[in-house]
């Protein structure tokens, strides 16, 4: 009897321990996380008087800045819309069907053909930043959101047929004979049966496409001047030792860039999950 | 399907020998790695032999010079330190990543919300949150050294961007911070797929909490924590665009990893050559890193193999 209330006791002032751990592990990373999230968005409300007020809260938000900065960031934001949704619809067309053939179709070289696509995942893709930027430059490709759409494919495609087979493999076994038995062709088979079916993948996919093209900054800063600039580039411009000046467009500016990505993250963050459970 | 388009597609089947139909498949996948990775690396290695300005273009032959060059500068030792730095911050990832999951899974209320909370950093575009750091961390006027100083921490701001420590405190800090969510969704995921049954019977033998953990969920974690671990390290070594927004990799090239190099080679000097050069050195980096993990995930994965 009194070994048992010993563990008893034993066990609780473990559980005491590790349950407050966790709440302070917890917590401390919901601080870490929000706090400078917070004071993005504080500082995009202020007013100028106010920038370096300890209080976080303004008294009388404005959103002035964000006014101020949309006629500069409106068209940025087209550009990024542009860039990601061409990017997204390119890879789409080549990625399902190659990721269809590695997931459900049988040939020679499948698996090496399939590792040869995604090991790019695991390659230093940054190599070709410097050729493609002369060559861009030579055609005429730079400063042009077609280039840009081009770029895109050498991390959206090995990533995209990353999932998209794990996905299409899921399916159930015998979907394809049962088409044949109905009269389809391998071919029609995919378009009539798969396709249909693989559509929340698809959605997912894309999702995930549409934000690594807006978020990407390395080959948007290179690769563009002016007319075809996305938005995330221009941010390059915003750090600057006088910056500090102009803290209220700059952060409207950076939050309005932000926005997309977070919020269709968060949103989707479910669905996502169990797009690929 | 209209009788036009199936005499379209009658033609093309006609064209190549059903056997070999499915490679139309992958074909356009391999165009895009052929044309959009292997051509620019081969024209990569050969600007590299070059003087090549981007406005001039291809310039004299200088052969071995710009590498030479760059591994004989100062700038390579300090992009060397930092590649590896980064490269170093799985560590804190995977372990604030490992233990978000598990205190997530084993909380009851508000999972929801705390989870999409911790996805907060790195649903930011990394530019964006570079630029918010770079201002919640300034010296004279952000509030982080204010609210240090207030609490009596520090004594006086620290001017992280003219110094070599505190600069590279303050990058791989933010390297950390963002990442390590992605480590959480991947390991959380997994942890959700371990059956409750395991932990019930472990129970009923008697197994205390650091058991369960040594001989339930870390067996089952293991293969995801070593793919997260790969897979970070690659990532970790490649990022520019927070280092560069926050200190543009200086002072000096002390918060430069190789990529940032090459990307102040290219877009400050417009150097191709140059740049070039330090994009093949990335390569072969970035292989010497990986291949050991690679080969340390197939053995981990074979004897998982063996064991079930």
């Amino acid at each position: 009897m009194s070994t048992l209330t010993e563990r008893n006791r034993q066990r609780t002032l473990s559980d005491w321990f590790w349950t407050a751990g966790r709440i302070a592990l917890i917590g401390g990373l919901i601080v870490a996380a929000v706090v400078p999230v917070l004071f993005a968005v504080s500082m995009s409300i202020r007013s100028a008087a106010n920038f370096y007020s300890p209080i976080w809260i303004p008294e009388a938000p404005t959103l002035k800045w964000y006014i101020q900065s949309w006629n500069d960031t409106a068209p940025l934001l087209e550009n990024s819309y542009l860039r990601a949704l061409g990017s997204t619809i390119i890879t789409l067309l080549v990625t399902v069907p190659a990721s269809y053939a590695f997931a459900r179709r049988d040939f020679a070289h499948r698996s090496r053909l399939f590792y040869a696509v995604v090991g790019v995942l695991l390659f230093p893709v940054i190599i070709v930043a410097i050729p493609i930027t002369v060559t861009f430059f030579e055609l005429g490709l730079s400063d042009n959101i077609v280039g840009l759409w081009f770029v895109d494919l050498v991390f959206l495609v090995p990533f995209t047929v990353f999932l998209m087979r794990d996905y299409l493999t899921a399916l159930p076994a015998n979907l394809e004979e049962a088409a044949q038995v109905y009269g389809c062709t391998p071919f029609t088979a995919f378009v009539r049966v798969i396709l249909p079916l693989s559509v929340p993948g698809i959605l997912a996919v894309s999702f995930f496409s549409f934000v690594i093209s807006w978020n990407e900054f390395f080959f948007g800063l290179l690769l563009t001047v002016d007319t075809a600039k996305p938005a995330i580039a221009s941010l390059n411009a915003a750090v600057s030792s006088e910056a500090t000046l102009k803290q209220g467009t700059i952060m409207a500016r950076t939050v309005l860039i932000s926005l997309p990505p977070a919020l269709m993250y968060l949103f989707a963050r479910k669905s996502l999950t169990q797009t690929f459970q | 399907m209209s009788t036009k388009q199936r005499t379209v597609l009658a033609r093309v089947r006609g064209l190549v020998p059903e056997k070999y139909s499915v490679y139309l498949f992958i074909l356009p996948a391999l165009l895009v790695i052929g044309v959009m990775l292997w051509l620019p690396i081969f024209r990569g290695i050969y600007i590299s032999f070059f003087e090549w300005p981007l406005q001039a273009g291809q310039g004299d032959w200088v052969g071995l010079e710009n590498y030479v060059n760059f591994i004989t500068s100062d700038g390579f030792i300090a992009s060397m330190r930092m590649t590896i730095l980064m490269a170093l911050m799985v560590i804190p990832q995977l372990i604030l990543g490992v233990g978000a999951a598990l205190a997530v899974y084993h909380t009851t209320r508000l999972k929801n919300v705390i989870s999409t909370t911790f996805l907060l950093p790195f649903v930011i575009p990394p530019v964006a949150s570079g630029t918010i750091l770079y201002f919640f961390l300034e010296p004279n006027f952000g509030p982080f050294f204010s609210i240090l100083g207030n609490l009596g921490i520090v004594e006086s701001a620290i001017y992280w961007r003219q110094e070599t420590w505190p600069a590279i405190g303050v990058v791989l800090g933010s390297l950390t911070w963002t990442y390590w969510p992605w480590v959480f969704l991947i390991i959380l995921a997994r942890r959700q797929s371990v059956s409750d049954e395991l932990y019930e019977s472990a129970k009923m033998y008697g197994a205390n909490r650091f058991q369960m953990f040594r001989y339930i969920t870390y067996p089952h974690l293991k293969s995801a924590i070593i793919f997260v671990v790969i897979f970070r390290v690659v990532q970790n070594m490649l990022k520019t665009a927070q280092n560069w927004q926050l200190t543009r990799g200086g002072p000096g090239y002390d918060t430069s990893p190789l990529s940032v190099t090459l990307f102040d080679f290219a877009f400050t000097n417009q150097q191709m050559g140059r740049a070039a050069a330090v994009g093949i050195i990335t390569v072969l980096v970035v292989v010497v890193a990986v291949v050991p993990l690679m080969l340390w995930f197939e053995r981990v994965a074979s004897e998982q193999e063996a064991a079930t």
